[in-house]
Parts: C-alpha cells; structure tokens; sequence
C-alpha cells in the first residue's frame, strides 16, 4: 500500500505541469462551443444559491443572525454553499473520472494514478472563482478580512485531499459496477440535506443526529470555511470534529490504495 | 549480436468474462478469482535487438494489439516478463487521443504532445514541422469538428513521429488522407523502419505492408507465437496455415471486411 502511495506521490511530482494543463482543458471542453462559456459555470450556481436563499428567508422563515456568526444570514449561508458546490460537483463526477479518461488509459502510458487528480484540479478553478466573489462580498458588506481566512486554504488543501481518495476509490468501482455511480446521484441529493448547509447544526440538539454530522466530511468541510469566515474559530478549537474527518479521510485513503494498487495493471484490460 | 530491446519471457495475458456484473465486481474488488479466462497471449517469448524492424503478423482477435500494448507499456502480462528498454512511441487506434472537437487542431495538438509528455519548449521547436506535414494550412486554427474525414489523424500521426523515436510501434489503420499523404506517411515509416537506430514493430494482416517495412515476422494465432523468423517466410506461412479460405479472392474480401469492422476507415494494404 505504502509502495503504491509512494508511485502516486512520484507520478504526480513528475507529471504536474501536464496535471495542471490537462485540468485546465477539462473545464474548457465543458464550455467550448456555447456563446456564454464560462459565464454558465457563474450562472448555475449563483442562480441555486438565489433560489435556496428565498426558499430558505420565505419558506422556511430562517431570517436573523445565526448566533455567534460576524455575518449576516446571507453571507453565512452563501460561506456554505460554495464549498458544497464543489464537493457536489466531486461526489459524481470523481465517479466517472477513469471513464471519462479511458482513452488516455487505453492508448497513452500517462500515469492513471493522476486522474483523480485532473478532475479535482478542473474543478477547483471555479472554486476558486466563486471564492474570489464571496471575499469581494463579505468586503463590500463590511466584514474586514481577518486572519481566521488564513485556514481557508488549509480547509481547500484537506477537500483537495479528500475528493482525490474520494475519486479514486468511487471511480475504480463505477468501472465495475455501474450501480455506483446511480447510488452516488441519490446519495448527492441525501448528503446536500444532511449536511448542515442549509441549517445551523450547532443548535441541533439530536445525538444521533450529531454524530452523523461528526462523521461527514462534508459537513466539516463546510463548517471550516464558516469557522474561518463567520465564526473565527480556528481549526484546532474543535479537535473532535478535525479527528473525525481525518478519521474518515484514512479509511477511504486506505481502502483507495487498496482498490488501485490491486486494479492498477488490469485497468486498461477493464474500462 | 546487437543489444536487446524488446523482451517477452513466457508472457501470457489472460482477460477474464463474467457471467454477471456482481461476479465481476467481486472478482475485480477482492481480487477472487471468478469468472473465464481468455487468453490474450500465452507463453510468448522472442527478443528484438535493436534497429530491427518486426512485424506482428495475425488475424484479429489473435493478440498483435495485446502484444503492442504490453510494449507501449499501456497494459501489463498477467504472468512472465516483458522488459523494453527505450522510448516508446505507440502508434495505435485512431490517433486522436486526447482531442476535443471543439478545439482548434493547434490547441488539440498541444494536448496531444501533453500526454507524450512534451514539454512547451518542445512543441514550440516542432510545430511548425508538424503542421508542415499534416498539409491542413489555416486550418490548423480551426475546431477540428469541422475537418473532412481523416484530417484531424494527420495531426496525430505527424506529432508522434516528427522525432525519432527509439522504439516504435504501429498497431493503426493508414487509411486516412489522400494518396500522396499516404504515401507521405509510408515513407516516414519506412524511414524509422529502415533506421539501424529504431526498433520498428508493426502489426499487420500479412499483407504486402509487413513486407515493405519490415525484415523480420513473427505469425502469432490465439495468442501462440507459430512462427519467427524472415518476413517473406512468416507471411508464407500465414497465408498457408493460419487464413482459411473458399476460394483464392475471398482471402483478400476476407481481410477488407475485418479491416474496415476494425478501423474507422480501413487498413490500406496497397502500398
């Protein structure tokens, strides 16, 4: 397992540059030939976020502050909302990443083990994108920047970690099995749900409701960046919560480098 | 004797078929070892030294792609040892890999030279010899969808053997351009065919092609190496041994109908 870990470290060392192009083109593919491009990619999710923030305000009567927060309602709900797209956009697309690829498996010895890599990178161009937009209106709401934002980063840095197990263990069983990637559709709706992006988890007073949310790392991805910009709560203040993603991040980083290190030469044969 | 290259030592490759999804999802998963094996190759060995040129002679389905592949690197024996020493350029399926229609040929081919492994510099000194040889003119800068059939392989084709490789290996239709573009790309193999400093190897119906590039044949039927030896001879011997025919002119039909079932427009054996 060590040895494989170690080949994909080396492929990545050695291929960055063709990672870096190659996630580059793969978001420009999804927009060439559309008059409006890229604007699409700003389009949907500013649309989903206007249509859940009045379903939230009107519907669900979930105006005021939450408490504790430095922010409005707004931008605390907008802080979770962009990471979930992203990780939205991974719970899926990490499953159909080999297949998406096979003729790169197929016809060239680029390293597979970096695929993963070329659909996380593709898509954190617009998260980056979004993220720019969300500082630019936490400013001109009149929140200053403060160092807490410093984690933001680090919190990119473990989803980046994340969605690649993630990916690869997702995307070696959708070759198998076609089921997986269906599953994954649903379970997308049950995690965006679950998940405390539209909700305050804090004042959830459920146990068992609690330990779910311990448990999901997309929950703890979320509540980092609205720790980091609402909240200006470090990392390392709610050690639970960063034990239990790294926790869940080990069993999946194990049970992927299981996965490609028993799948790695037989995938051409496979996909 | 010249250094060896190229070594297959009692190379099999077995492909497994499984009755259902869930036996193969089983056996993929925890490595079980369900499901009938197909033998792609059994019990192969020869060894190539350098600047010979070989031609991989066989029926379809007779493993000369399996064998290819296992020197390009792209997949691996299931049992024995394949050792390769040098550069492989890999020549196979329709030559377009990575290429997106709605990029321009220019921008396709810097993608292509991405996944060769080509740094920018690279490209930059060749281009316009690559561009040269395709013949498309302006159209390099226009979105590949729109190019007549065939034309966008010749990008393909004129990236991977622009520089001497050191090891090349044509499992590929030529069926593509017109007559003297053809014959452009005969010459440039026969070039690296004729090089004392290419190993050459080509996977062929036996037709007058394998005699032209190549000096050497090795007839392979289900996966078995039956003969090896000069290319006159080893074609002699698939034709006598390995084709059954009705009569003499079916031979021929025969050969067409599985090469244009095999490739988008067909092995031109003419030349």
């Amino acid at each position: 397992m060590f040895k494989t870990f170690r080949q994909i470290v080396n492929d990545h060392i050695k291929y960055y540059r063709q990672i870096l192009f190659l996630a580059k083109v793969d978001k420009d593919k999804s927009f060439k030939g559309s008059d409006l491009g890229w604007i699409w990619a700003l389009f949907k999710p500013s649309i989903r976020i206007a249509v859940y923030y009045i379903a939230m305000l009107i519907g669900f009567r979930s105006s005021g502050n939450i408490p504790g927060a430095n922010c409005s309602y707004f931008l605390w709900f907008v802080t979770g909302m962009i990471p979930w797209f992203y990780m939205s956009d991974m719970i899926v697309g990490g499953a159909t990443c080999f297949k998406r690829y096979r003729n790169i498996i197929l016809r060239t010895d680029f390293p597979n083990s970096t695929i993963p890599s070329i659909v996380s990178l593709s898509n954190l161009r617009l998260h980056l994108i979004l993220m720019a937009f969300l500082i630019g209106m936490f400013v001109i709401m009149g929140n200053t920047p403060s160092v807490y934002w410093l984690q933001i980063p680090l919190y990119m840095i473990l989803m980046l970690a994340f969605t690649y197990v993630w990916s690869m263990t997702v995307g070696l069983l959708s070759i198998v099995n076609i089921d997986i990637k269906n599953a994954l559709s649903t379970l997308n709706s049950m995690v965006f749900w679950l998940s405390g992006i539209l909700f305050n988890i804090n004042v959830i007073d459920n146990e068992i409701a609690q330990v779910f949310f311990m448990l999901n790392p997309v929950t703890f991805l979320v509540m980092g960046y609205r720790n980091s910009m609402c909240f200006d709560k470090w990392i390392t203040e709610d050690p639970a919560s960063l034990g239990c993603f790294l926790g869940v991040f080990l069993v999946l980083f194990v049970v992927a480098m299981k996965l490609y290190s028993g799948l790695r030469k037989r995938l051409p044969d496979v996909v | 004797m010249g250094k060896s290259i190229v070594e297959f030592k009692n190379v099999t490759k077995e492909f497994k078929i499984h009755r259902s999804n869930k036996d193969r999802f089983i056996d993929m998963v925890f490595l079980k070892d369900r499901g009938v094996s197909r033998m792609g190759v059994s019990e192969m060995g020869f060894t190539v030294e350098k600047g010979e040129s070989v031609a991989v002679i066989g029926k379809i389905g007779s493993g000369k792609s399996v064998i290819c592949s296992m020197i390009a690197g792209i997949t691996s024996p299931t049992r024995g040892r394949v050792k390769v020493d040098g550069k492989v350029s890999y020549l196979s399926g329709d030559l377009r890999n990575g290429f997106v229609g709605d990029f321009t040929g220019r921008k396709n081919m810097k993608i292509q030279a991405t996944l060769l492994g080509w740094s920018d510099s690279m490209l930059k000194e060749h281009e316009q010899e690559i561009i040269d040889f395709t013949e498309l003119g302006d159209a390099i800068d226009k979105p590949v969808k729109h190019y007549e059939k065939g034309a966008a392989k010749r990008i393909g084709f004129a990236l991977q053997t622009c520089i001497k490789p050191e090891i090349m290996v044509c499992d590929f239709g030529l069926g593509f351009g017109n007559n003297s573009f053809r014959a452009k790309c005969l010459a440039k193999l026969e070039e690296y065919a004729r090089d004392d400093e290419v190993t050459f190897f080509l996977a062929s119906y036996g037709g007058p092609l394998a005699k032209r590039l190549c000096k050497r044949g090795i007839v392979i039927d289900n996966g078995r190496l039956l003969f090896d030896g000069p290319v006159e001879e080893a074609v002699a011997f698939y034709r006598k041994n390995i084709v059954i025919r009705a009569k003499d002119n079916d031979f021929d039909e025969e050969e067409s109908a599985e090469d244009s079932s095999s490739f988008d427009e067909g092995f031109d054996d003419s030349y």
